[in-house]
């Protein structure tokens, strides 16, 4: 379930997409930042300029509010006694800000998370006026050209398509749709506003989503960590990266391949895309409250390995990165004797046993190959890269092995063997290389237990209708 | 304009079936003899008249500020019923200001009414708003309101009533001299004194079941509920009959008490239901519910409903520095369906026993307003209580 703070933050969304001027979206942010934090004082600074503010009479001293800067947090103001105070910036190329004051108590970090956003799309819809403003001085001077004319109608547009796509993300992460389908939703979305540049979001130094297009996973994750080391926005090589928040702290970073002169996006409008969404990317993380969240949605709890929808993800990506035949391999692994296990020592007994053979697992195979806990009794290794066969018999072979050695497990020694079916990638889509794996470690599993078969086209109909 | 000296408030009330007389009768009992500075005057809609006014007027020597507004019933200590309350006030700096119905927009209204505040300077400072409910989104009335009186001046009041009869209603003005009836006003009050003023509020509805996503809506009418029509989650999750879809009466009855309330980080705010349309499938609340926004349906037995009047007088009386002088009490008139008449009359007691022997008097209004930390401006389903130190 979403937080208060993100529904305050899409009835904002809605509210400041209606306004029609400066002011207005202004007069609409301080009404809804104080309304949403029962704070009593709220501005929006502009330069030396404060287009609004409430909380301090019709006519306060602009000073008031330009003397204060990001990073202070309480100020005193005449008759009103001192405050605790939140400043956040509108935009990274100016020092814009929307303040909001409070006095019983400090604003927290999710409060904070949340008038940053609100600070993050007034900057865009204050940007969006001004080029309509532009755009009407225009038409009545006469003096450009009609296609710098165009070119301001067409950013406008885009800063429209960008303020309707965030609202349209944040619907979906109110609406508890899983939270990894909003990360989806949000590098896809960040893509699709920057004509197609690949955009990543890193967490914890692994690619967490992706959107469409090739990615070179090493170089995102060192743009990553630099944003991360750095706190703020960081360009490295084509590669721009915004470090993203859980509850305050920083969690990862949003990644974007820097659009190419030809796409017809401007430099700082990629800034501006990243920075809303790193924004947006951190409001559903912390609504989703903890990178264990984060972790959970794509691991196995018990073993920690990856869970069934993350491996055949990594099977895809990693068959569309190398589509070669027999570069890749697939290990689907059954455990025998395990259900004894599970009725004579109990669930607990059995659940140590999973986790062991797990860390055996993970032990056995490369650190290029991937392992993951399918459900039940049953694992799957993704191994890549693959120079010949021989190298996946190989680990089969040792897979096998280790598992098949004892185990210490609530004082007793237990036994296991894991039955090993091989497929080969070639022209495949991940789920049918799994099943192939899978009709192979049937045929092992039933002519030999303990052993490792390799996939061949006739074992095909012999897959029980019953299974 | 005000007055000053010793500080007095009275109450007055008359059920005479002539407006005139019952508007005199219940200002002389106000008065007491007295010179007062300020007329508050709450008149059911059978007795909301000019010559009611005037003569309100009149009986308190013609030269007096007043405000005032019709009602869907009046409460004093002697009871509840439909004629005319005066509260009179003495010793208190006040200025009041006018608005009529469509001069300007609701945010304007709400500058403009609150601009009273600038005639009065005292250490404590109180502005009384009496707005309409009927007439469009009152938040945007309260948030012009804030603009002029900010932080350190509270805003409370009510929107008038209609006995419940959703024709439109009347306010009462005066700025010394003329009386004016304008139909769907705003009307503001600053009453300034040396000693503070007290400000409580409370409504004793809780949330029930699972939340939902507002998946659609726009000015006022929910469309869609976690993505399906309003009007079908809204009967199921409240166990309706589907035939009230199509009686626009016996809805009102039945939805006006089954609010839903809107997830806001000090509790939620309350939006009664009071009209479905079985066409669209969408319902209809008394103000706006923005997509997006996440909603529970809003329970109450009678005794936290009954509770909410006296704990609103309780908490404005125990703000106060010095012995209460009087209060005013702008009480939700939909809680009074939710309570029927017998639970009305509990919690007029309740009430009447948790603060005497301070004199009071109260309206049954169409929308509560109290703006001041901790309170966003307009409210529903509530009661809010205005205490005189």
């Amino acid at each position: 379930m979403s937080g208060w703070s993100t529904l305050q933050l899409t009835e904002f969304f809605s509210a400041i997409t209606r306004a029609g001027t400066i002011v207005t979206a202004a007069r609409l942010a301080v009404q809804r930042a104080t309304e949403s934090t029962d704070a009593e004082v709220a501005a929006v600074v502009c330069g030396d300029d404060v287009p609004a503010s409430v909380g301090l009479g019709r006519t306060p001293s602009k000073s008031l509010f330009t003397s204060l800067d990001p990073g202070t947090d309480t100020a005193t103001f005449p008759s009103v006694g001192p405050m605790h105070v939140s400043v956040h910036t509108l935009d990274r190329d100016t020092t814009d800000r929307l303040i909001v004051a409070r006095a019983d108590e400090p604003f927290a970090a999710e409060e904070r998370q949340m008038l940053q956003g609100m600070a993050r799309v007034l900057g865009l819809a204050l940007r969006g006026l001004r080029t309509l403003e532009a755009e009407r001085e225009l038409r009545l001077e006469r003096e450009r050209e009609a296609v710098a004319r165009l070119e301001l109608l067409q950013a406008l547009e885009r800063r429209e398509r960008l303020l309707e796509t965030l609202l349209r993300v944040q619907r979906s992460a109110n609406q508890r749709t899983p939270l990894a389908e909003v990360l989806d939703m949000i590098t896809a979305a960040a893509s699709g506003l920057l004509d197609g540049v690949p955009v990543a979001l890193v967490l914890r130094d692994a690619v967490a989503s992706v959107s469409s297009g090739c990615c070179d996973t090493d170089a995102l994750i060192d743009a990553a960590r630099r944003a991360i080391a750095g706190g703020g926005p960081v360009d490295c090589g084509r590669l721009t990266a915004a470090p993203v928040h859980i509850d305050g702290d920083v969690a990862g970073a949003l990644v974007i391949t820097a659009p190419s002169a030809a796409a017809g996006v401007r430099e700082s409008e990629g800034r501006d895309v990243l920075a809303a969404f790193a924004e947006q990317a951190s409001l559903a993380l912390t609504g989703a409250h903890t990178l264990a969240a984060v972790h959970e949605a794509r691991h196995d709890p018990l073993t920690g390995l990856p869970n069934r929808a993350l491996f055949l993800q990594r099977v895809e990506e990693g068959l569309d990165a190398a589509p070669a035949p027999g570069t890749a391999g697939l290990l689907y692994l059954d455990l025998d004797l395990f259900k004894q296990v599970n009725d004579t020592l109990g669930h607990a007994a059995g659940d140590e046993l999973l986790r062991a053979v797990a860390g055996r697992l993970r032990a056995a195979v490369r650190d290029t190959d991937m392992a993951s806990r399918l459900g039940g009794d049953e694992f799957a290794v993704l191994l890549e890269p693959l120079h010949h066969r021989g190298q996946a018999r190989e680990i089969a072979q040792r897979v096998i092995d280790s598992i098949a050695l004892p185990y210490d497990i609530a004082g007793r020694t237990i036994h296991t063997r894991a039955s090993v079916g091989i497929a080969y990638s070639g022209g495949r889509s991940a789920e049918r290389l799994l099943e192939e794996a899978d009709l192979a470690m049937y045929r092992a599993k039933r002519t030999s237990k303990g052993t490792f078969r390799e996939f061949e086209p006739d074992m095909r109909p012999e897959l029980p209708q019953a299974v | 304009m005000g007055a000053s000296g010793q500080r007095w408030f009275g109450v007055g009330r008359s059920l005479a079936a002539d407006p005139a007389k019952a508007g005199a009768e219940a200002c002389r009992e106000a008065l007491g003899g007295r010179r007062a500075g300020l007329l508050v005057v709450f008149a059911s809609l059978t007795h909301a008249t000019r010559e009611m006014a005037e003569a309100v007027h009149a009986e308190a020597g013609g030269d007096v500020l007043m405000i005032g507004c019709s009602t869907s019933g009046e409460f004093t200590p002697d009871g509840r019923g439909a004629g005319v309350v005066v509260n009179a006030l003495g010793g208190y700096d006040v200025s009041v200001r006018a608005v009529p119905h469509d001069s300007v927009d609701l945010y304007e209204a709400g500058i403009r009414a609150a601009s009273c505040l600038d005639d009065i300077d005292a250490e404590h400072r109180v502005v009384l708003l009496l707005g309409d409910g009927r007439s469009g989104d009152q938040q945007e009335m309260v948030r012009g309101a804030y603009t002029v009186a900010g932080a350190l001046v509270p805003l409370v009041g009510g929107c008038a009533g209609d006995n419940v009869t959703q024709t439109g209603t009347f306010h009462f003005f005066s700025d010394g001299t003329e009386v004016q009836v304008l139909p769907n006003a705003v009307l503001g009050a600053t009453l300034g004194s040396p000693v503070p003023f007290g400000i409580g509020a409370a409504h004793g509805w809780r949330r029930v079941g699972e939340p939902m996503v507002v998946s659609r809506s726009e000015n006022g009418i929910i469309h869609e509920l976690d993505g399906e029509p309003a009007l079908d989650v809204y009967l199921r999750r409240t166990g309706g009959a589907p035939e009230l879809a199509a009686d626009p009466e016996a809805f009102l009855q039945f939805a006006t008490v089954r609010p839903l309330g809107l997830a806001r980080r000090t509790g939620e705010d309350i939006r009664v239901i009071f009209q479905a349309d079985p066409q669209t499938r969408s319902i209809f609340g008394l103000a706006d519910t923005p997509e997006g926004a996440m909603v529970w349906f809003m329970e109450a037995d009678t005794d936290s409903l009954v509770d909410a009047a006296p704990a609103a007088a309780s908490a404005a009386t125990a703000a106060l520095e010095s012995e209460p002088l009087g209060l005013l009490v702008f009480d939700c008139c939909v809680r009074s369906l939710a309570l029927g008449g017998d639970g009305t009359d509990l919690a007029a007691a309740r009430l009447h026993d948790a603060i005497k022997p301070t004199p009071y008097s109260g309206f049954y209004s169409n929308g509560e307003i109290v703006r001041k930390t901790q309170a966003k401006g307009m409210h529903h389903l509530t009661v809010v209580a205005l205490a005189f130190g």
